[in-house]
């Protein structure tokens, strides 16, 4: 079992352990979803453990696609701007249809579908800036964005898709015949340090859900 | 592994750590933007409450000349004129010997011991000479004179004597202001006044009446009367906080608190 997939672990129960606090907010739809992640993860190690390599590629290409809807979907429910939700809430059929086309027409069933996570990256970055360009505007300037749960959801996606753009982008010549071993060995340092800094923002969110349902729980 | 793979493979960690630099860099950038922002609103509203502040000292000011000017009037001129009235009038009942002339004496007597107590409370020097709880021992006592009202005061001795003149000046306008309300509204019978200490270094001077109290929803928005206001901003003069409690039916208390700044730096 890797760090990362600790860190997944970590996550899932932090989410589980401030259900209370989560139910009032669309943060709660993070437990099934890190259940479900954690389930794939879990399938993927087993995959690799019995030998059963390139059979986890379908698995990751639809997961994949799960994981853009549902991070569209709760910018969807985190911009203020109009405009902001409409873009997010047509994002979610957008990268859909992106990735049965690719699936059909582009990469098949037996490559990692990286031009979806290419696509999808780049929205949630872009998304991302966005919530940080909505704080700046000046309706926003009293609050306190550190102790706003979903900056660091924000803050863990944009370092994550960043950083994995380069990984992705290769990934074929990574998986290359000649550079198999070391390509993947640099793809999987890279994307677990990602995953540990995506999945502790997250719990670092749930955390502070807590605390702010505690804070204005108190009496005045 | 060649070398131009070990380049390449090297070419990747570094431009993905750069990206995730990038990332980090942007949002140590929204921090800052921030940050900026909100300091320079804070200072924005900081002058506009200092400007506040040095307007209203000057609308104070003009208004404490003004009553000065007037008790001075008072004393200079009407009262004096109204003093002859009383010494003329005195040597005509001598010669006519009329009952009716007790009745005007007793007016004139009256009219002219109260314009004494409005050029005293007009004239701010007399506070600055006998101190704020003399003076406002000294209102409360005007209060009882009128038989109107039973009243009480309540102070220890050397209370609220770390206020300055002018800080002195604006309590007493405010409980003047307060009693103004009182007698116009309230319908009391029943005032007192007490001052009591909070620890070492607060006091809290409190106005309670009997009267018919009044629903404290009216205080909320644009409700406050021009006389509350009136309150509040020259208790925020002060650094003095004002509390209301009021109930329909069961009179009303006005606290203010007042603490002592040199004691909490």
């Amino acid at each position: 079992m890797t760090v990362a997939f600790l860190f997944e672990l970590i996550s899932l129960f932090t989410a589980i352990f401030c259900y209370k606090d989560l139910k009032a907010t669309k943060m709660v739809f993070f437990i099934p979803f890190l259940l479900l992640t954690c389930v794939i993860e879990f399938i993927g190690y087993l995959s690799i453990l019995y030998a059963v390599r390139e059979q986890n590629y379908w698995i990751y290409n639809v997961f994949t696609t799960c994981e853009f809807t549902f991070y569209a979907y709760l910018f969807m429910h985190n911009f203020k701007l109009p405009f902001l939700r409409k873009v997010a809430f047509f994002f979610i059929p957008l990268i859909i249809v992106f990735s049965i086309t690719n699936f059909i027409f582009l990469q098949g069933t037996d490559h990692f579908h990286t031009y979806t996570i290419l696509f999808g990256s780049f929205f949630i970055v872009l998304f991302c800036c966005c919530y940080f360009y909505e704080w700046i505007l000046p309706e926003q300037i009293n609050q306190n964005l550190l102790k706003q749960p979903f900056f660091w959801v924000c803050v863990g996606l944009l370092l994550f898709y960043l950083g994995s753009v380069i990984i992705n982008a290769l990934f074929e010549y990574l998986r290359s015949s000649d550079m198999e071993k070391e390509g993947r060995h640099i793809y999987g340092l890279i994307n677990r340090s990602l995953i540990v800094i995506l999945y502790s923002s997250f719990s670092i969110s749930f955390i502070l859900c807590r605390n702010n349902r505690k804070i204005s729980s108190l009496p005045s | 592994m060649p070398k131009q793979q070990e380049d390449f493979l090297i070419t990747i960690v570094i431009a993905s750590v750069f990206f995730v630099l990038i990332g980090i860099f942007l949002m140590i950038l929204v921090f800052y933007f921030l940050r900026r922002q909100r300091k320079n609103r804070m200072e924005k509203e900081d002058m506009r409450n200092r400007f506040e502040q040095t307007l209203l000292n000057t609308q104070l000011e003009i208004q404490e000349h003004t009553f000065n000017y007037i008790s001075q009037e008072i004393h200079d001129n009407i009262g004096q004129i109204l003093s002859l009235v009383r010494i003329n009038m005195n040597v005509l009942s001598e010669k006519f010997g009329e009952d009716n002339f007790d009745t005007t004496d007793e007016l004139l007597g009256k009219a002219i011991r109260d314009l004494r107590n409005l050029s005293h409370n007009l004239n701010s020097n007399r506070l600055k000479e006998i101190g704020i709880v003399e003076g406002l021992r000294s209102l409360i006592i005007q209060l009882d004179k009128t038989e109107k009202y039973t009243t009480e005061f309540i102070s220890p001795e050397n209370a609220l004597s770390f206020m300055n003149n002018d800080h002195c000046l604006i309590l007493y306008r405010m409980v003047q202001e307060v009693i103004h309300n009182i007698l116009k509204h309230a319908n009391a019978t029943h005032i007192v006044l007490e001052i009591k200490p909070k620890g070492n270094i607060s006091y809290f001077v409190t106005i309670t009446d009997n009267g018919k109290g009044f629903d404290m929803k009216a205080l909320q928005g644009q409700n406050t009367g021009i006389g509350l206001q009136n309150i509040f901003s020259r208790a925020k003069l002060i650094n003095a906080t004002v509390k209301v409690n009021s109930k329909e039916g069961e009179g009303t208390s006005i606290i203010f608190e007042i603490t002592n700044q040199k004691s909490i730096k």
